[in-house]
């Protein structure tokens, strides 16, 4: 057990994220802030809901590339239907409506990939260009203003306090989505034979047909699983900026996919974990917190992350390769 | 109260293409019985297997399960009939638990959609304490062994309430130890009432189990009786419908100098101080059963797996081989035992394949191939055996495995090695091809080339080696001429220790 | 007259049949929608698509597509996949182009600057060599997935970019520079000849060079490589280090024909040369690949997106366009091989 232990990708990334904490606690003050505890937290509330989706695909044995123009398309289409309908429904139905389109997309992805016998990753590769570019060519370019329920959701403060500066640090109650998601996502992979038969797929897929699985169906739902939880993404990121930007979230998977492999998700071992999601979202967020924090201008960002891509797959690697021998 | 039989098939049909696989296929198989199927590979062994479980349908005949006609059913319905397969590959999930691979069919075929964990738990640890097999219920399948896996495949049957156990050559990956508690555990299940169908093509297996015995050839039965009327002749006979003869490779090493000399060649925890002497001209079997370093032997002196001591010394010169390199350099070659994963390129083409190893010779002083030179050369390399209907341009993957094996000894006989190491030669190929491919070791040798042969089949070794040895817990235990060897006093020494 | 026809349709047919071989069915198929495409757009807009200009035009935009197709086509035999291609390319003119802004160059005589662009070659190609190299030696040291070390390498090359520029473009580099990228020497553009130059080296490095050879038996089996002797881990190093050279030549090409140098320039390229192998009959699971194959494709795409041009279609249409085009393809392959399995 205890070899186990230090086999997996989670803990690795566990100890990574105490040893950040530690370094930059010791290097700026700021650091130890309740707000920048708060900051983080922020800034990880959509892509650690999208990382869930990748997750699941990952988990089944494919990468998917399309999961940011569905949380992107699902969102505009979204907003789009509600401003031209000039309604402004509950949030709830807001988000209902999110999932239908971000089932539909999950859908069309699923139908390609069962009929075509074509890799995920290419299919996908695929719809993503199609999603993104059938969103700004048929339903529209304009940013657009969000219903008063998206807004007012971006106000709601879970716990708001006052800072010795006089200031307020608040944390979005949306958080406590994120919190219900990653709980009801565990306990699919965990605790239904859906979940387990993703596992399953992740494996062997020969042998997941001889047990009786239905393979298809089980990749439909999958994506469709997929879909309905990148569309929450989508609409709490609109709901956050108070703005529906058209082909918004686009470009920034790498972040997502990194968080989700250095969290110990293999698509080709079948391997993934809810919690290791979770850390390697936090250690993704930490780290392009701190060079905020230490006045790193942004744009060292992307080289510093294609590092830590490559270090944490170079670092897997090795890891287990000690184990085995 | 009459006893009904598990399956029984009737007048079995099946074509494929329009080619019959099947072709009047009779088998029965009643409670508590252990049969065994043998047949050479394409003779409708897998076929049939496919039928009885679903997955394929017939063009004619009858299937009864339990005395029921059954028509048009599915993999499901004969899962329910009680019949379970585990393949050679096991179908396992490596990336999920013990416990969880044990449950995953019976859990994916009842109702419900929730995981019952602590009842998974129970269940599956219990059907292990039943066939007294020690595995952890949390450790995961990829870090099992092969034997393990397989205790897992037969509790996962056993779960699902297996009335017949269909078993695709179990014991080709294990140790003897391993295969002594195999047929244990199927004598225990025999007991239960549980039948097992045992596709072997090893005579010894079938003696053991003491079973009664099926032999097909092209589709149809050609023999049903017990194990104790064959011999290993009647056997090559029944599968082949013909008799083959051969004569023992004639060398006389007096007054040569060996060509290569190994001493004390070591590598930790496959073999240890290994010696011997290689003659040039001469075919120097290496037997020993599954675990005992003879493969790793070999992939040692291709360079493989390098070893730790010891030295090589290839024509009075000490050499080192340390890579793939150095072993080609040394004009090594070694066929490997696993032609689909490890010898050839099967979507490739038979020319391309058969000239893989050679290219380096064809570069020209621009530092280029010319497409002429590669064909033409392809030609001339596939004239080195006669194979019948052997064209250039076909994807080595739809030859037979005979036809397949011979490419791939053209391959390197090719590459004109002074060496050559023939890993498992004919695993997996008809007899016909079998005596044609030993024939060719014998031709190769008399002209010069030094061979050895690695085999766990003992009269393969005495039908083409003048000389073998026998490892055993990488150790060489036993050396002498073929002629002085009998097959029963190698087999003694093989399992003398109780084996590994 | 009968037998005459008769035998003519025979002849024709074993001329099909014989081309058919020859050149591969795909190939066929891909030969006559280019040249079906050609032809409907030559009717639709006769005076727009066959005039000069426009032909040159797309043999300079043809350039950029097909060197990154080219690629991403050769990793695609070995098996694996090539995601930093273009990040390869943008890094490499990035710092060419800041070589052309110190002043030294920027003052210097057109000898100087002449020098510069050849030089600016060679610099490419060591580029090219280091950063596949890298992508090349970290695969195949560590037997790592191409897809995550290249997603990898990808953000870190593009990730220098942007810190080398500050996350700006950079231009205005000087006048011999832009003549050189938009040159048309004999009425040809510099990008298609550099274009072509690269298909015939690459025409002669698949077909005419042992790595050629190792390279498709490695993208069919590196097991059975191993087992023959052949180099792997040269052959997976070499590999990306072409498909690198390739593309920091790109890089020079795209630089000097614009007359900038940006960190996230033409990232479409991308997809797009994944696409073109795809539609080429590459198989993304490696061993096989078709160059043939691969230019009918980017012509066919070439053709397709003038067309779209032409036609005024609008950039964002196009987006839709090339993903529903690679699905289309995929079912389509997927059901001709379907079929062709129920025939048997």
């Amino acid at each position: 057990m205890q070899k186990r232990l230090f086999k997996t990708n989670e803990s690795l990334v566990g100890v990574l994220i105490l040893a950040i904490i530690v370094i930059f606690s010791i290097i700026s003050p700021e650091f130890r802030s309740i707000s920048a505890v708060f900051n983080i937290l922020r800034a990880s509330i959509v892509s650690s809901i999208v990382a869930l989706a990748l997750l699941l695909v990952f988990i089944s044995g494919g990468i998917d590339m399309s999961f940011m123009s569905v949380a992107s398309v699902s969102m505009y289409a979204t907003v789009r239907l509600l401003t031209n309908l000039e309604i402004n429904p509950p949030l709830v139905v807001v988000f209902l409506i999110g999932a239908v389109v971000g089932a539909i997309l999950g859908l069309i992805n699923a139908l390609f990939v069962t009929k075509t016998d074509m890799p995920i990753f290419i299919v996908t590769l695929a719809t993503h260009f199609i999603y993104k570019g059938a969103c700004l060519a048929f339903i529209g370019v304009e940013v657009l203003d969000v219903p008063e329920s998206m807004i007012s959701l971006s106000r709601s403060n879970l716990i708001s306090l006052p800072m010795p500066d006089g200031s307020v640090t608040n944390l979005n109650s949306s958080i406590l989505i994120v919190v219900a998601l990653y709980v009801l996502v565990f306990l699919i992979l965990k605790y239904t034979k859906f979940g387990r038969k993703l596992f399953a797929l992740g494996g062997d897929t020969v042998a997941a047909a001889r047990s009786g699985i239905n393979v298809p169906l089980t990749i439909t739902l999958m994506f469709v699983c997929a879909g309905v939880i990148a569309s929450v993404a989508g609409i709490l990121n609109a709901s956050l900026l108070r703005l529906a930007t058209p082909g918004d979230m686009i470009g920034n998977e790498l972040p997502i996919m990194a968080a989700v492999i250095l969290g110990g998700a293999d698509s080709a071992k079948g391997r993934g974990s809810v919690h290791g999601t979770a850390l390697g979202v936090l250690l993704i967020a930490i780290i392009s917190n701190s060079l905020t924090m230490l006045r790193i201008p942004s744009y060292w960002q992307k080289a510093v992350l294609g590092l830590i891509v490559i270090i944490g797959t170079v670092l897997q690697h090795v890891l287990g390769k000690k184990e085995n021998a | 109260m009459e006893k009904k039989n598990i399956v029984e098939m009737r007048n079995i049909q099946k074509s494929f293409f329009g080619s019959k696989a099947l072709d009047g296929f009779n088998l029965s198989i009643g409670p508590g019985e252990v049969r065994s199927l043998m047949g050479e590979n394409g003779c409708g062994k897998s076929t049939a297997i496919k039928i009885m479980s679903g997955f394929y349908d017939y063009d004619g005949g009858e299937i009864y399960f339990n005395g029921e006609l059954q028509k048009n059913f599915k993999p499901k319905d004969s899962m329910k009939a009680g019949i379970q397969v585990i393949y050679q590959d096991f179908s396992l999930y490596p990336n999920l638990t013990v416990a969880e691979n044990i449950m995953m069919n019976k859990t994916m075929n009842t109702p419900g959609h929730g995981m019952k964990w602590k009842q998974i738990k129970e269940e599956a640890a219990e059907v292990l304490k039943q066939l007294g097999a020690e595995i952890p219920l949390d450790a995961l399948v990829e870090d099992l062994n092969v034997a393990q896996r397989q205790m897992v495949a037969i509790c996962r049957s056993l779960v699902q309430d297996a009335k017949l156990i269909i078993m695709d050559e179990p014991t080709s990956a294990l140790t003897y130890k391993e295969i002594q508690y195999l047929y244990k555990i199927v004598k225990g299940l025999t007991k239960r009432g549980i039948s097992t169908l045992f596709v072997s093509h090893k005579l010894d297996e079938v003696e053991e189990l003491s079973s009664y015995v099926t032999i097909m050839r092209n589709g149809k039965n050609v023999f049903e009786g017990s194990a104790a009327e064959l011999n290993r002749e009647k056997v090559v006979y029944y599968m082949t419908g013909r008799e083959i003869n051969y004569a023992p490779y004639e060398y006389d090493s007096k007054g040569k100098e060996p060509i290569m000399k190994v001493e004390g060649l070591t590598l930790e925890p496959y073999f240890e101080d290994i010696n011997f002497s290689l003659y040039s001209g001469e075919i120097l079997g290496i037997t020993g059963l599954l675990g005992c370093g003879r493969s790793e032997l070999a992939k040692s002196l291709f360079g493989l797996m390098p070893s730790q001591s010891g030295t090589i010394t290839i024509d009075n010169q000490q050499v080192k081989i340390r890579s793939v390199d150095d072993a080609l350099k040394n004009r090594i070659g070694y066929v490997p035992e696993d032609r689909m994963t490890e010898g050839l390129h099967m979507p490739r083409k038979i020319g391309t394949n058969a000239i893989a190893c050679v290219t380096d010779q064809m570069v020209n002083k621009y530092g280029l191939l010319s497409q002429k030179d590669l064909k033409n050369r392809m030609t001339t390399a596939l004239q080195r055996i006669k194979v019948a209907g052997l064209d250039e341009n076909k994807a080595v993957q739809a030859l037979s495995g005979g036809n397949q094996q011979k490419v791939l000894l053209i391959k390197w006989l090719e590459k004109d090695p002074k060496i050559l190491i023939l890993n498992c030669p004919t695993v997996g190929v008809d007899v016909g091809s079998r005596s044609d491919i030993h024939e060719v070791i014998k031709k190769i040798a008399a002209e010069g080339l030094s061979v050895i042969v690695i085999s766990d089949d003992i009269s393969e070794i005495k039908q083409v080696c003048n000389r073998l040895m026998v490892m055993q817990n990488g150790k060489m235990v036993f050396e002498a001429d073929t002629k002085n060897a009998s097959t029963e006093k190698v087999e003694a020494i093989l399992v003398a220790n109780g084996g590994n | 007259m009968r037998t005459k026809n008769e035998k003519k349709s025979a002849e024709t047919k074993s001329a099909w049949k014989e081309l058919n071989h020859r050149i591969g069915d795909n190939n066929v198929k891909l030969l006559l929608i280019a040249v079906g495409m050609f032809l409907i757009m030559a009717a639709l807009r006769p005076k727009l698509f066959l005039n000069p200009i426009s032909l040159r035009t797309m043999g300079v935009q043809m350039a950029e597509m097909g060197l990154f197709s080219i690629a991403m086509m050769i990793v695609f035999i070995s098996g694996g996949i090539d995601l930093s291609i273009i990040a390869i390319a943008n890094l490499t003119s990035v710092l060419i182009g800041l070589l052309m802004q110190m002043p030294a160059v920027e003052a210097g005589s057109a000898g100087t600057i002449a020098l510069m662009i050849v030089l600016s070659f060679i610099i490419a190609i060591v580029m090219g060599i280091i950063l596949g190299g890298i992508n090349g030696y970290l695969i195949a040291r560590f037997s790592l997935q191409p897809m995550l070390v290249t997603l990898g390498t990808m953000n870190l090359y593009m990730g220098i970019a942007i810190v080398l520029t500050k996350g700006k473009a950079l231009s205005g580099f000087p006048p011999m520079v832009t003549d050189f990228g938009n040159g048309t020497p004999l009425g040809i553009p510099v990008p298609f000849i550099i274009l072509v130059v690269v298909v015939a080296a690459i025409a002669v490095i698949l077909n005419h060079t042992k790595y050629g050879f190792d390279l498709k038996l490695f993208g069919t089996n590196a097991l059975a490589s191993r087992f023959s002797g052949i180099p792997n881990t040269v052959v997976t190093v070499k590999t990306y280090i072409i498909s690198g050279v390739i593309s920091a030549i790109t890089g020079v090409e795209m630089m000097t024909r614009t007359n900038t140098a940006r960190a996230d320039f033409g990232n479409s390229y991308l997809f797009i040369s994944i696409l073109c192998a795809i539609l080429g009959g590459t198989a993304p699971e490696g061993g096989e690949g078709s160059l043939l194959g691969l230019v009918l494709a980017f012509t066919i795409l070439q053709i397709l997106s003038s067309g779209f041009n032409m036609l005024s279609i609008s950039s964002i249409m196009k987006d839709f366009i090339w993903g529903a085009l690679l699905l289309g393809v995929m079912a389509l392959n997927h059901v001709i091989a379907e079929r062709r399995r129920k025939q048997i």
